[in-house]
């Protein structure tokens, strides 16, 4: 980023190989479409480039690099239409689908396997009636695995506020599931 | 001491994350051993937290990996060919003081006849300053002196001294130019004519800001869609589907008394908003009964933002309202140990877009309208607190107490540098050089009164210094007219609106600077 800042465009190029598959990930989040999201993360290094002179030099990279690509994805998502991020609950269903990570395994038994595949449907639910501001600090801290630090950073709000947006977050999903969920 | 299983269960997360160490930690296991709830609720934790990483895991592992390193530079050598055809402006200097060493060369005579203008035309070129009573048969009107500036008619009191009919010509126009592309009417009131603000396209949008150049009553169209009725202010705000934002959005359109509690639910919400905070400090001290609220509110404000000098100028008037001179004069001591005063114009303008576009109007649009309409309600707001801070001077000043007046005169002075530096936008940095511009008149008079020498000579060097922002200022404007005459609809007017929204109209030509 210190060449970047000293016009050094080369520099870019190594930023982007080092951070494209990050951000895209990152902008898939928000956004669920590999396309939009490749074309945000493109504008997102181009944002970089054209606000380098900006970028305080003390401060982590990594952060700064996310919080551009999260204002213009949420700027994208009320471009497309003024609502805030889709809905979890496809999204839960379509990891599923394609990873299988979210299956029951082999080794379960028949009841075990149900009851899990319950509580996450239960779960996928929970995330969908979660407001917007809340579901983007579920995936940033567990899709994401941030640190309430880095979260701050990003979003705003101090470390400590984070953690406990967080735990109130986690006890609102077990209240909406309910405890017949089983776990 | 025993703890109660609320305050174990407030560890759990701790525990869970692994940042709970030594006897807290020992302690908890221990309770978790015997208390059959909390190692409910602790399972239950672990559970769904394992179920959410499991949920990012599957995303993560699905992710396709990409390769745009080609198509980010390529997009950027094509920018770079865009951005050398773009108009480019010289930056506006970032603080008076810069132009203090060659003010004298870059004083172009028609600049500093504008700067006669402004000073009513009779200091400092027209001789020696006059008593106090002879520059009050002068002063405009208070009204007058805050309000933009604006050309005067032929005739009137401001105009009365001025050198001569040429110069002064001159000095209209390009102190008009300052004005083109601003869009700085207050918010009409006659809606007639507005258009359904479903059916107002982009199109619309930058066909009016292209006219603005030409016709300035087009500012008033803008002006006029960027607002909302205070009808469908009321019903956003009522929706149960708005967003916190919108409503703070939709306050601006709101009586104070009826946007306040909206916007304690909006603070509740967004606690860490400073923008959202100062509009609730704003409506509360608009109503002189809850002016300690106000102060709450603005106190919580500085906590929040303490190199934000607004708050502090926001509660010496309202001090002065309340007739305590002494405190007052502490918050403006205050305020001057500050770099900026910032009344958050990218942040109001986001609310304002949401309002718009949860009431209807196409995001697009709403994006670019707020980005060319953005600044201009920080610009009144700016005024109208300076305005009320000179009132109370001016009370000061003609009871025969000088020294306060002239601390009050002085913090709107530094108010002005303040704006000016903290501004984002050029229609707050106008408010800078215009609260600046109505402060060097009031201290003039009280300086003279006082016989004070040394500080009449330092506002002559104020003001030598004030040529270089307004000659940057003028050239910005011409730079930014030229940028939306030459625009057409496409994707590069959501790229200047986005940049705008990002960091406010004052960057586009940081970011547009060729490299040469």
């Amino acid at each position: 980023m210190m060449r970047l800042c000293q016009g050094d465009t080369s520099a870019l190029a190594e930023l982007v190989r080092r951070y494209e598959n990050d951000i895209l990930r990152f902008c898939l989040h928000y956004l669920r479409e590999v396309e939009r999201s490749k074309e945000m993360a493109q504008e997102t290094f181009l944002r970089v480039y054209v606000a380098r002179e900006r970028f305080d030099a003390t401060r982590n990279f990594r952060p700064w690099l996310l919080r551009i690509a999260r204002n213009l994805c949420l700027s994208e998502l009320k471009r497309k239409k003024a609502v805030q991020m889709e809905s979890l609950e496809a999204y839960v269903s379509t990891a599923r689908d394609m990873s299988g990570v979210l299956a029951p395994t082999a080794e379960d038994g028949p009841d075990v396997q149900l009851m899990v595949a319950e509580r996450r449907e239960q779960l996928a639910r929970a995330l969908d009636s979660l407001d917007a501001e809340a579901r983007e600090i579920v995936v940033l801290r567990f899709f994401e695995r941030m640190s309430a630090r880095e979260i701050s950073n990003i979003v705003g709000g101090t470390e400590g506020a984070i953690r406990t947006r967080v735990h109130r977050i986690l006890r609102k999903l077990r209240d909406r599931m309910g405890k017949t969920g089983g776990a | 001491m025993v703890r109660s299983c609320e305050e174990h269960k407030s560890d759990l997360m701790a525990l869970l994350d692994g940042t709970l160490h030594g006897e807290d930690h020992d302690r908890l296991l221990k309770h978790l051993e015997h208390c059959e709830t909390c190692r409910d609720e602790y399972h239950w934790l672990k559970t769904l937290v394992n179920d959410l990483e499991r949920i990012g895991d599957a995303m993560v592992a699905d992710t396709p990996e990409i390769d745009i390193v080609d198509a980010v530079m390529s997009a950027l050598d094509q920018a770079e060919v865009e951005r050398k055809v773009m108009p480019v402006a010289p930056r506006p200097r970032a603080r008076l003081s810069w132009a203090w060493t060659w003010a004298g060369a870059l004083a172009a005579a028609a600049v500093v006849l504008v700067l006669a203008w402004w000073l009513g035309g009779h200091w400092p070129l027209a001789g020696p300053p006059e008593p106090p009573r002879v520059r009050e048969a002068h002063r405009p009107a208070q009204k007058d002196l805050l309000a933009p500036t604006t050309v005067s008619e032929p005739g009137s009191e401001v105009n009365r001294d001025r050198p001569d009919a040429a110069q002064l010509e001159r000095a209209e126009k390009l102190l008009a130019k300052t004005k083109q592309g601003l869009p700085l009417e207050t918010r009409p009131t006659d809606r007639l004519g507005m258009p359904e603000l479903a059916a107002l396209t982009v199109g619309d949008v930058l066909e009016a800001r292209r006219e603005v150049v030409e016709d300035d009553s087009a500012l008033a169209r803008l002006s006029q869609w960027a607002a909302l009725s205070p009808e469908r202010a009321r019903q956003l705000a009522l929706s149960p589907k708005a967003s916190w934002q919108a409503i703070a959005g939709a306050c601006q359109a709101l009586p104070p008394e009826e946007a306040e509690p909206l916007l304690q639910g909006a603070v509740e919400q967004c606690p860490k908003d400073p923008q959202m905070r100062l509009a609730l400090a704003k409506a509360l001290s608009a109503q002189p009964e809850k002016r300690d609220a106000a102060a709450s509110e603005l106190a919580r404000l500085s906590e929040l933002d303490p190199d934000n000098a607004l708050p502090d100028y926001m509660r010496a008037r309202d001090l002065l309202a309340a007739g305590d001179l002494e405190n007052a004069l502490s918050a403006l001591d205050e305020a001057a140990a500050k770099e900026t005063a910032s009344a958050y114009a990218t942040m109001a303008a986001a609310c304002r877009e949401q309002a718009l576009a949860e009431s209807g109007m196409q995001f697009d649009t709403a994006h670019l309208l707020t980005a060319v309409t953005a600044g201009t309600e920080e610009y009144a707001s700016f005024l109208g607190l300076g305005e009320e801070l000179l009132k109370y001077g001016e009370q000061y000043e003609a009871a025969g107490n000088l020294k306060p007046a002239k601390q009050i005169y002085e913090g709107v002075y530094r108010m002005g540098g303040q704006v000016y530096d903290g501004a984002e936008f050029g229609a707050e940095r106008l408010a800078g050089l215009d609260l600046q511009r109505a402060a060097v008149d009031f201290l003039e008079g009280v300086y003279i009164a006082l016989d004070a020498g040394s500080d009449l000579q330092w506002l002559g060097a104020e003001v030598d210094q004030l040529t270089t922002p307004i000659e940057a200022l003028i050239a910005f404007f011409d730079s930014l007219n030229n940028l939306f005459l030459d625009l057409v609809e496409g994707k590069y007017v959501d790229l200047i609106a986005d940049i705008i929204h990002q960091f406010g109209d004052l960057s586009l030509f940081d970011h547009l600077q060729p490299s040469e």
